[in-house]
């Protein structure tokens, strides 16, 4: 199995603070794998997947996604889709449908793989209602959905996914679950941060569990859960 | 790289042209205030419409030949003597001399009349000027002496005061909401994850931006020519402005919008939000005024001297010289590369800021 993701020794620090975000923070995440991000609030998840996205840059450390360094190409922009946690990152001037668009022709996406991409996906988290309405008037569930949609609308063999299951109702979180299922069986390496344990037990087949920036576990789902039995267990 | 440049182009335009409120300040607001203001002027004007029958005139010895045609005409009280000692005592109205480039008309900016009497004047020779075909004798400058009130004046020297402000603050909202808005709303961040580099996405936007000043353009421009429709006694019977002056006053504008957006972009890439680049702006808006108001004392036969490599001053000064009538195809030139080199200066700074991360992520 090959690695996707390999980061090793990772330190960042924001210049509004005076700790660390993220210090001393070494794990690999294979293809074919679901690789979950554990953690409570400002423990370092969404700062290590804007890290790995490229979006911001480490202090110390490397980082290698598909082979790449991060630090030094770009080129592996393409293979990674990433969903950010914050709810606002939509175009609200645009559709759903067009927000998607527009990403897709940043990747250079076929128009017909678009249009067919975007209808499995509008029928599997039922999108079909508001997928076309300007996003102004979108639910936060609706958002998240939509935000979703534009960040694997180019087939990315990474999928970074933070805090996916964020305001989507049950039967979408089921749809969600079974889509990083699907991720999985096409041999794509998933990554993604939840609060939600039941999630994490039905997809993750490893966990990255971080406690103020800092890990604190890393190794398989099974082994996590007979470690940490109980919510309390975490703190 | 050009693919990802027009695909952010195209959502970024999309994106403003859905915005109400950037539609109606920069684009409908302009067909609207424009008439409006000329309405306000155009009955000041008329007002004084029976002013001819008092205009006292005297002649520099160069001006012979519009001195027969004036005095022909005998609508004109001609006066002989000094022309400047007649001006400053005020016996006459105005003073009509020739330069290379046409007749100049010499007002005592001092005095609201003298400033009616040179609008009437020029109307006058125009009208006489377009009769004969006389193409040479065509423009008619006008100078102001003594200094103080030129900004009665409303066509040499209010017009590209308007122009530069109107150029100022038109970009402001779609820059702010471009740059800053996207930090403010974290739409930038994933756009920061594509393969879109942030040149790319820097040298987009910006487009994006100046492009709402080729709209605004033509609705200035619009504007114009309603203004004209509505209220044609401030532009004398003739409407002024030739084809090339149009197309001057249209690339003034774009040029003037290019520069403001570039520096416009570097305070919206160094704002953490909207409002915070908006309040940014105040003082750069505060020096696009001060140099638009210190333009209109500048006196247009004598050139702007070194001003004219000062951005924004250059471009206003060049615009008044041509809506006055006289094409310095040299200053305009400088003019026009001076704020070229700018915005490209600007666009620099504003990559370095979008590059940084402690700058774009300024928290």
């Amino acid at each position: 199995m090959n690695r996707a993701i390999e980061i090793s020794a990772l330190y960042k620090r924001y210049s509004s603070s005076d700790k660390n975000a993220v210090e001393n923070v070494s794990f690999s995440a294979q293809y074919g794998q679901a690789l979950a991000l554990i953690g409570a609030n400002g423990s370092g998840k969404t700062t290590l997947i804007r890290l790995i996205s490229g979006i911001i840059r480490a202090d110390a450390g490397s980082i290698e996604v598909a082979g790449q360094d991060v630090l030094k190409e770009t080129s592996f922009k393409r293979k990674i889709g990433v969903l950010l946690s914050s709810e606002n990152s939509l175009y609200e001037r645009l559709s759903a449908y067009e927000n998607a668009l527009y990403f897709a022709r940043i990747f250079g996406v076929d128009r017909k793989q678009f249009d067919l991409r975007t209808k499995i996906f509008s029928e599997m988290f039922q999108m079909n209602d508001f997928i076309k309405k300007r996003s102004s008037g979108y639910s936060k569930g609706m958002k998240q959905k939509s935000l979703l949609l534009r960040s694997i609308i180019h087939n990315p063999e990474i999928v970074l996914l933070d805090e996916p299951s964020g305001g989507l109702d049950i039967h979408s979180s089921i749809a969600l679950r079974k889509f990083i299922k699907q991720c999985v069986s096409e041999n794509k390496a998933v990554i993604f941060s939840s609060h939600d344990m039941d999630e994490i037990r039905s997809c993750a087949d490893r966990i990255l569990f971080l406690k103020n920036g800092r890990t604190e576990y890393f190794g398989s789902s099974s082994r996590f859960f007979s470690k940490y039995k109980k919510i309390t267990d975490l703190r | 790289m050009t693919d990802v440049i027009f695909t952010i182009f195209r959502k970024e335009m999309m994106d403003i042209l859905r915005d109400r409120k950037t539609i109606m300040a920069g684009i409908i607001l302009p067909v609207i205030f424009l008439p409006l203001s000329f309405i306000l002027i155009g009955n000041d004007i008329s007002a004084d419409s029976d002013l001819s029958r008092k205009i006292n005139i005297s002649f520099s010895a160069k001006a012979d030949g519009v001195k027969k045609l004036l005095s022909n005409s005998g609508k004109f009280n001609l006066v002989e003597g000094n022309w400047e000692e007649n001006l400053v005592s005020g016996k006459i109205h105005i003073a009509l001399t020739h330069v290379q480039e046409g007749d100049l008309i010499l007002i005592d900016s001092r005095r609201t009349e003298s400033i009616k009497a040179s609008a009437v004047v020029a109307e006058y020779l125009d009208a006489l000027y377009s009769k004969n075909n006389s193409k040479a004798e065509k423009r008619i400058g006008q100078k102001f002496m003594f200094g103080g009130g030129a900004e009665r004046s409303f066509l040499s020297s209010l017009f590209p005061v308007i122009i530069a402000v109107f150029c100022a603050v038109a970009p402001l909202s779609a820059a702010s909401d471009l740059f800053a808005g996207e930090k403010e709303r974290s739409t930038i961040e994933p756009l920061f994850a594509t393969p879109a580099g942030r040149f790319q996405i820097l040298a987009a936007k910006y487009f994006a931006v100046s492009c709402i000043g080729i709209f605004q353009s033509f609705s200035f421009i619009l504007g114009l020519f309603l203004s004209y429709a509505v209220s044609p006694e401030i532009f004398g019977k003739n409407f002024p402005f030739g084809a090339l002056d149009i197309l001057f006053i249209i690339i003034s504008i774009i040029v003037l919008t290019a520069l403001f957006a570039s520096a416009e972009v570097i305070i919206s890439s160094y704002a953490k939000s909207s409002r915070e680049a908006q309040t940014l702006s105040i003082p750069f808006l505060m020096i696009v005024s001060f140099s638009a108001y210190h333009v209109m004392f500048l006196e247009v036969p004598f050139g702007a001297g070194k001003e004219i490599f000062i951005p924004v001053i250059g471009n206003i000064y060049a615009l008044k010289s041509v809506l006055t009538g006289i094409y310095s195809s040299g200053e305009i030139f400088i003019s026009f590369f001076v704020s070229c080199f700018y915005s490209f200066v600007f666009l620099f700074i504003a990559y370095i800021i979008f590059r940084r991360e402690r700058m774009i992520f300024r928290s």
